[in-house]
């Protein structure tokens, strides 16, 4: 079987910077920019929430990154715990590199034309 | 919400260690076993103790947040916790590709706010207590819920 990764995402300043970096990356210094990321794919922000056992629920999905572009993963595929009412169950991976995902940059605007 | 503001996670990751070290004390106390301790879990400010008892699987998570009535990254936030809670759960392989998890959920704190960071702490240190008190005397025929889940033998793993 072929794994996907997709990301889940709440925070704006990082939706912004997929959109205008090309780059998946948690903003958080403190913790190390660990990123998390899912290996399955959710249509309905609900269904991200309950199995991935989320406190709130996400606004936006980014992917699919394939397996073989993911960077090294400082904690392999795991199923998820329970947490905040929710029972979890669906699969996780964390690293903490950013992921480049695909664009057409235009090199004298800085701007991404795709 | 989440928070993009990195003083805010740090004054949110200050709060997480103080509970580290409530977290450590109580492994130590109660010799827990298959032990961890994990925090930020998705971005958030969570911090979950984790650990097996009796053949089961049992957490504390730990949720901080900022009081709404500052505001949001206002110019005098002040951390509160959000919820303590616990789970208790157990996966059992029900038939071929069919995962089960059978658990419980139990809600031991919301939204506690305390003035000073000691008060608060020591508001903390009790709801954990509380919390493990709960968590621990959950037994299998207490776990109230039913949910499929993926498998282990499934390609993800």
């Amino acid at each position: 079987m072929f794994v996907e990764y997709y990301r889940y995402l709440s925070d704006p300043s990082e939706v912004a910077q997929v959109i205008h970096e090309r780059r998946i990356q948690s903003m958080n210094l403190v913790a190390g920019r660990a990123t998390w990321y899912s290996a399955i794919r959710y249509d309905n922000p609900i269904d991200a929430q309950r199995t991935l056992a989320l406190p709130h629920v996400p606004s936006h999905r980014v992917g699919p990154v394939a397996e073989l572009q993911m960077p090294p993963l400082d904690i392999k595929p795991r199923p998820l715990a329970p947490a905040f009412g929710y029972p979890g169950g669906g699969v996780e991976v964390r690293t903490v590199f950013p992921v480049h995902i695909f664009g057409l940059l235009d090199f004298q605007k800085r701007h991404w034309d795709l | 919400m989440l928070l993009n503001h990195q003083q805010s996670f740090k004054e949110l990751d200050a709060l997480l260690e103080a509970i580290r070290t409530i977290f450590v004390l109580l492994i130590q106390r109660e010799s827990l076993k298959e032990e961890s301790i994990e925090k930020w879990r998705w971005d958030y400010p969570v911090i979950t103790l984790t650990w097996v008892a009796d053949r089961m699987n049992r957490n504390i998570n730990v949720l901080a947040g900022y009081s709404q009535e500052n505001g949001y990254l206002s110019t005098t936030p002040e951390p509160i916790i959000e919820v303590v809670e616990v789970n208790v759960w157990k996966d059992v392989d029900e038939s071929e590709g069919i995962r089960v998890r059978n658990w419980r959920h139990e809600v031991i704190v919301r939204k506690a706010k305390a003035g000073r960071v000691q008060d608060r702490l020591e508001l903390i240190e009790r709801s954990i207590q509380l919390a493990y008190k709960e968590a621990s005397h959950i037994t299998d025929d207490q776990l109230d819920r039913k949910t499929i889940i993926a498998s282990e033998n499934t390609a993800f793993y």
